[in-house]
C-alpha cells in the first residue's frame, strides 16, 4: 500500500508496529509481517503486509496516534502496479 | 479545514464521493456549487441557500432540538440513550470522529471500538443514523473510503449496509430542504 506519511520510513514502520501491538497484540501484528518496500519522494511509503490482515493493518494506520499522521493513498495485490499509481498520484498531490 | 481546493482534490485520491466541510473555515464561495460537498452549519440559516448543508452540534443535549441534523458523541451516558430514544422520530446523525479514536491508546479505544458497535445497534433500532467522520482539520488528517470500511468491519458493521444506510440518510436530510439555483 502506498501511504502518506511526514517522517522517515523507520518511524513509520515503528509507530505502526506500536499502534498494531496496542490493538491486535503482538501475535497478529508478526504474523501481519509489515515490512518497508520503497520510499517515493520524501513522504510517500510504499509498505507489504499479508493480505489476510490488512484490515488490521489499515486500522492501526488510520489510529496511529496524534504526533505522526498517516494517510493510506491506495492499495493493490501488486507492487508494478502500486509503483505506477504511486507516481500518478505524486503528481496529483504535487509532491517534490 | 482551511483550503478548501486541495481538500477537494484529496477527496478524489482516497476514494471518496461527498465530504463535509465546515462552513465559513475557507474561501467557501468557489465550491457553493459543488454537488459533492455538504457545508457543516453550526446553525440552521435563516433563508434557502445555494450549497447542501448539515446542522451540526457537539452537545448531545441538543438531539431534542428540531433543527440538528448531527450530532458529534466524545463522550456518553445512560441519559444519552434516554435521549436517542425520545428523538428517534427526527432520524438524527450521530458522529464519531476518528480524530477523536486517534487520541485514545489501547484499552480506551477497544472500550470506544464496543461504544460505536453499540450506538450503531440503538440507531438502527430507533431509526437514527451512525456517522462515522475523519474529525480530519487538514488533509493530513483524512481517512480513506477502504481504511473507514476496516474501521467499521473492526466494529462488527457490515460496510455495504454502513454506506447503504448513511447515503438514504444523507438523501433524506439534504433532498428535504429547498435550495436555491442559479438559472
Amino acid at each position: 500500500m502506498v501511504v502518506l506519511f511526514h517522517s522517515s520510513p523507520e518511524e513509520l514502520l515503528s509507530t505502526t508496529t506500536e499502534r498494531m501491538v496496542d490493538m491486535f497484540g503482538h501475535v497478529i501484528t508478526q504474523k501481519a509481517l509489515l515490512k518497508i518496500i520503497d520510499k517515493s519522494g520524501p513522504d510517500l511509503h510504499v509498505i507489504r503486509c499479508r493480505s489476510e490482515y490488512l484490515g488490521e493493518v489499515l486500522c492501526a494506520l488510520t489510529l496511529i496516534g496524534t504526533e505522526h499522521l498517516a494517510v493510506v493513498l491506495d492499495i493493490s495485490g501488486t507492487l508494478r502496479s502500486l509503483r505506477t499509481r504511486a507516481m500518478v498520484k505524486k503528481m496529483s498531490l504535487r509532491l517534490p | 479545514m482551511r483550503v478548501v481546493q486541495p481538500v477537494l482534490r484529496f477527496k478524489d485520491l482516497l476514494g471518496l464521493k461527498s465530504i463535509g466541510i465546515e462552513y465559513g473555515t475557507g474561501s467557501t464561495d468557489s465550491i457553493d456549487g459543488e454537488e459533492n460537498v455538504i457545508h457543516l452549519l453550526k446553525s440552521k440559516p435563516s433563508a434557502s441557500t445555494k450549497f447542501r448543508y448539515l446542522v451540526i452540534s457537539e452537545n448531545y443535549h441538543d438531539l431534542v432540538s428540531k433543527d440538528v441534523d448531527l450530532v458529534e458523541i466524545t463522550a456518553i451516558d445512560q441519559q444519552f440513550y434516554e435521549m436517542l430514544k425520545r428523538s428517534s422520530s427526527k432520524k438524527l446523525g450521530i458522529e464519531i470522529a476518528v480524530s477523536w479514536l486517534r487520541k485514545t491508546n489501547g484499552q480506551k479505544l477497544a472500550k470506544n471500538i464496543a461504544l460505536i458497535k453499540s450506538i450503531h445497534n440503538f440507531t438502527e433500532k430507533y431509526g437514527n443514523q451512525l456517522v462515522l467522520t475523519s474529525g480530519a482539520s487538514s488533509i493530513f488528517e483524512m481517512v480513506s473510503g477502504r481504511c473507514f470500511d476496516a474501521l467499521l468491519e473492526l466494529c462488527d458493521i457490515k460496510p455495504e449496509t454502513y454506506w447503504n444506510s448513511l447515503n438514504n440518510w444523507l438523501e433524506h436530510k439534504i433532498g428535504m430542504r429547498c435550495y436555491i439555483c442559479d438559472t
